[in-house]
């Protein structure tokens, strides 16, 4: 287990109302061509996007020298439950300069190094009903055609039984919602697609360590959020941060949210956070291709409204504008303006433009540099309360 | 309906059958141009081909950068007489000799073009305005230039005027983004396209630099019936002869490729004995270090393909004193070469150790680099990956197959697109 960080809080009294985080990314699986998984193969993105979801964790005011933490529109906060500790596991095992100065090598998230952490991770989360605990996971993921199975950076090393390096997620969460009190948020970026291997050759589906999963929860507010559906695969460009954890940080970067019941600040919750990855997930890729990626049911139980982040601004929406026929965006400009705001405009000439406003009512459109080409187009007091959108105008019609 | 030409205007035209050009009174040095495989005096269109590049990167590329298009000069130190040479005059190929497709073969080479805009523009018919809808007025008219200069690039008369008229067209779309000529809902046909293009280049204001109205010139002719073809779904287009044709020149195009990478590998040499093709380069490269002075002290050099790599090679060891301001890699495969560690400089002590993260440090004697690549050229690299101060630009040439390796300088457009990126 290699602890990136813990709070002072957490140091003077473990049992406090924080926020624990467990990043797993497994890139490497150097023994997969040893088993019968010849479809699967190394990967660049998890530890590029492990590092990601890590900085946005510690670039916040929580981990960051006094005065040097990000507000709450580019990092985490929440006041209800701080960040208490984050643990990181990742291949390749390589050093991670962490935002505030300290450089640690992550130990790697072999099976059981895995099944270490998330056992501390647990004990942690049984001690404070208001924590929250945070599991993100990247890698290879497959599916039985029902549920997920996670594949460990060690998958096929094991010489008396090579296929144990996987563990079920359902079964695991099963158990730990027994254990834990806290709030738990799953964010799991990897593929669902169906393993006739998995389903021949795992002698079970095993949680990642042994957990009654029957009896009384000791936490009911819960949630999975997987990166993709069943039978499908998720996505990444080769090197950089994966299309849903991209979409899950863009959304908890002030892009949804809820009023708080305190009155200050806005809540990211799961009822929140959901259909804003899914924006994202369309926005970053447009288009209507059969293999977009798109999100997977949301997997547990609760109201779904215990905030994970805490806004201190209002969310804002982002907005991309651009004109058909597209031979117009040379003269093209797109506007938006409200109320208390004067209009704001933005030439279309380089292409789509975006513009970020608070959630609220306004008026959009595009118009022409040329009067005598197309006249105005306006869409008026329009309610925007959405994460990311993507609206074509078009001047003829 | 009104017939433009676009008369011979700036220098003389220098024959370029050469090794390098000196320059004379009154011009400086400023482009090295560094030619890539598969470059031979004795091939057809050879000469028409440097001249076209002359023309482009005098008349298109050097005025954004500062240089007076009336006084820059551009070398092409050749070296492909030190390249691969085929001792059977290349037997080995299956099917026995080749034909040589290059500019000298002007039919296939419209061919070949019309061909492959069709297949960029996923249509059989191509419409310039509905491109011009579509895309962008701009596209439209890269696209008939384009096309002219693989229509009638054949004289170096003619690659004056596609010069010419497409500058004229460029300030035209300066004041015009958008016209509503271009953009009718009913498109005009292409060759309709095209005159309503002259027409409105010739009522722009006297102070611009017009172009004379002549009656009907072959080379405006030739663009248009191109055009016209291309706007008429042709049926004729990629026959099997052609494709024959295609198929044998790419296997002997490829022979080449690797003849000369060995070639330049086996003979490059040492600091202290380079070896001739070394020698040649880098005796432009210092030739025009030399030929700066305080009012024009740019050094541009633009390597093809192989041309990139020696360049590359002869920046990071043979003279890594020599100063260059803007540095073109185009379809070139000098991150390849790093990535097999095949480079005289050996590479930084443990580099890489994280492949994701690590990047060469920047060539002190590098000012800005570029280097352009395109996914249809299987000859083409990235760089951003392996370098830190490299700026990758795709650019799609329309070309399909070993044709994308050397069609970015067949088209006035990539000359446009490439100033643009070096000075951005």
């Amino acid at each position: 287990m290699t602890l990136i960080f813990e709070s002072d809080a957490i140091k003077a009294d473990p049992s406090s109302a924080v926020t624990h985080v467990l990043l797993i990314g497994c890139a490497e699986y150097p023994s997969l061509s040893k088993t019968a998984f010849g479809s699967l193969s190394s990967l660049t993105s998890p530890r590029v996007s492990v590092e990601a979801v890590a900085n946005w964790f510690l670039t916040g005011v929580d981990a960051m020298p006094e005065g040097q933490g990000k507000g709450s529109e580019e990092a985490f906060f929440n006041d209800e439950a701080p960040l208490g500790s984050v643990v990181m596991l990742t291949s390749p095992s390589a050093p991670f300069k962490t935002p505030f100065g300290a450089t640690i090598t992550p130990e790697r998230p072999s099976i059981d190094n895995i099944r270490t952490a998330y056992f501390e991770w647990v004990q942690r989360l049984a001690l404070n009903s208001k924590s929250r605990g945070i599991f993100y996971y990247c890698g290879h993921g497959v599916s039985d055609g029902l549920t997920q199975q996670l594949v460990a950076d060690d998958f096929g090393e094991n010489k008396i039984r090579p296929f144990d390096a996987v563990f079920h997620l359902s079964n695991t969460v099963q158990g730990t919602i027994r254990k834990a009190k806290a709030s738990l948020f799953y964010f799991i970026d990897a593929c669902m697609e169906l393993s006739q291997e998995i389903i021949n050759q795992v002698a079970s589906p095993q949680p990642l360590f042994d957990m009654t999963r029957t009896g009384k929860a000791t936490t009911t507010e819960w949630a999975i959020l997987r990166a993709t559906t069943t039978n499908r695969l998720a996505y990444a460009p080769a090197g950089q941060v994966a299309y849903f954890t991209a979409a899950l940080l863009s959304s908890l970067r002030g892009r949804c949210g809820i009023e708080h019941p305190s009155g200050t600040g806005y809540g990211i919750d799961v009822n929140r956070l959901r259909p804003a990855v899914a924006e994202f997930l369309d926005f970053t890729q447009p288009g209507d291709t059969d293999d977009r990626q798109k999100l997977g049911s949301t997997e547990g139980e609760g109201n779904g409204n215990v905030p994970m982040h805490v806004l201190t601004k209002r969310p804002s929406v982002l907005l991309e504008l651009d004109i058909e026929p597209q031979g117009f965006r040379a003269i093209g400009q797109a506007f938006m303006e409200s109320a208390a705001f004067p209009r704001d405009t933005q030439p279309l000439a380089g292409g789509p433009v975006q513009f970020i406003r608070e959630h609220g009512e306004w008026t959009y459109g595009a118009n022409s540099s040329d009067s005598t080409s197309f006249p105005e187009k306006l869409l008026a007091r329009k309610l925007l309360t959405g994460a990311a959108m993507r609206r074509l105008i078009n001047v003829e019609t | 309906m009104v017939e433009n030409v676009f008369p011979f205007e700036g220098e003389r035209f220098l024959d370029y059958n050469y090794v390098n050009v000196s320059a004379g009174s009154g011009e400086k040095m400023p482009i090295v141009f560094v030619h890539g495989v598969n470059n031979r005096k004795e091939d057809a269109g050879f000469n028409d081909d440097l001249a076209r590049k002359k023309e482009f990167l005098k008349t298109l590329v050097a005025p954004p950068l500062g240089l007076d298009p009336t006084k820059v000069a551009v070398s092409f130190p050749y070296w492909g007489g030190d390249g691969v040479k085929f001792l059977w005059n290349q037997v080995s190929l299956p099917g026995g000799s080749f034909e040589s497709l290059g500019l000298g073969n002007q039919t296939n080479e419209i061919d070949f073009w019309l061909s492959d805009v069709q297949k960029t523009f996923g249509a059989n018919s191509v419409i310039l305005g509905k491109i011009s809808r579509d895309k962008s007025f701009a596209e439209a008219v890269d696209l008939i230039w384009d096309t002219s200069a693989a229509a009638t690039a054949n004289s170096p008369e003619n690659i004056q005027k596609i010069a010419t008229a497409y500058q004229a067209s460029q300030r035209y779309i300066a004041k015009h983004p958008a016209p509503a000529w271009a953009l009718k809902a009913e498109p005009l046909s292409n060759k309709e396209f095209v005159d309503a293009l002259l027409k409105g280049i010739n009522e722009l204001p006297a102070d611009e630099k017009k172009p004379e109205t002549f009656g009907l010139s072959d080379w405006l002719t030739s663009t248009k019936e191109a055009l016209d073809r291309l706007g008429s779904a042709p049926a004729d287009l990629a026959t099997s002869g052609v494709l024959a044709l295609g198929r044998k020149s790419t296997h002997q195009k490829a022979s080449r490729f690797l003849g000369d990478v060995f070639v330049y590998l086996k003979n490059r040499g040492t600091v202290g004995a380079p070896g001739p093709i070394v020698s040649t380069v880098l005796r432009a490269f210092r030739e025009a270090d030399i030929a700066r002075n305080p009012d024009d002290d740019k050094l541009v050099i633009v390597g093809h393909s192989l041309g990139g790599v020696i360049t590359y090679d002869i920046l990071s060891y043979f003279a890594p004193d020599l100063k260059v301001d803007y540095l073109a890699t185009i379809g070139s495969q000098v991150g390849l070469f790093e990535e097999m560690s095949l480079y005289s400089r050996a590479l930084p002590a443990g580099m890489p150790n994280d492949a994701l993260k690590d990047r060469i440090a920047a060539n002190p004697n590098i000012g800005k680099w570029l280097n352009v690549f395109d996914t249809n050229d299987v000859f083409s690299f990235s760089a951003e990956g392996i370098y830190q101060n490299v700026k990758d630009f795709r650019y799609d040439t329309g070309y399909g197959g070993l044709g994308a390796h050397g069609g970015y300088f067949a088209r006035p457009s990539f000359y446009k697109r490439l100033q643009t990126r070096l000075l951005a």
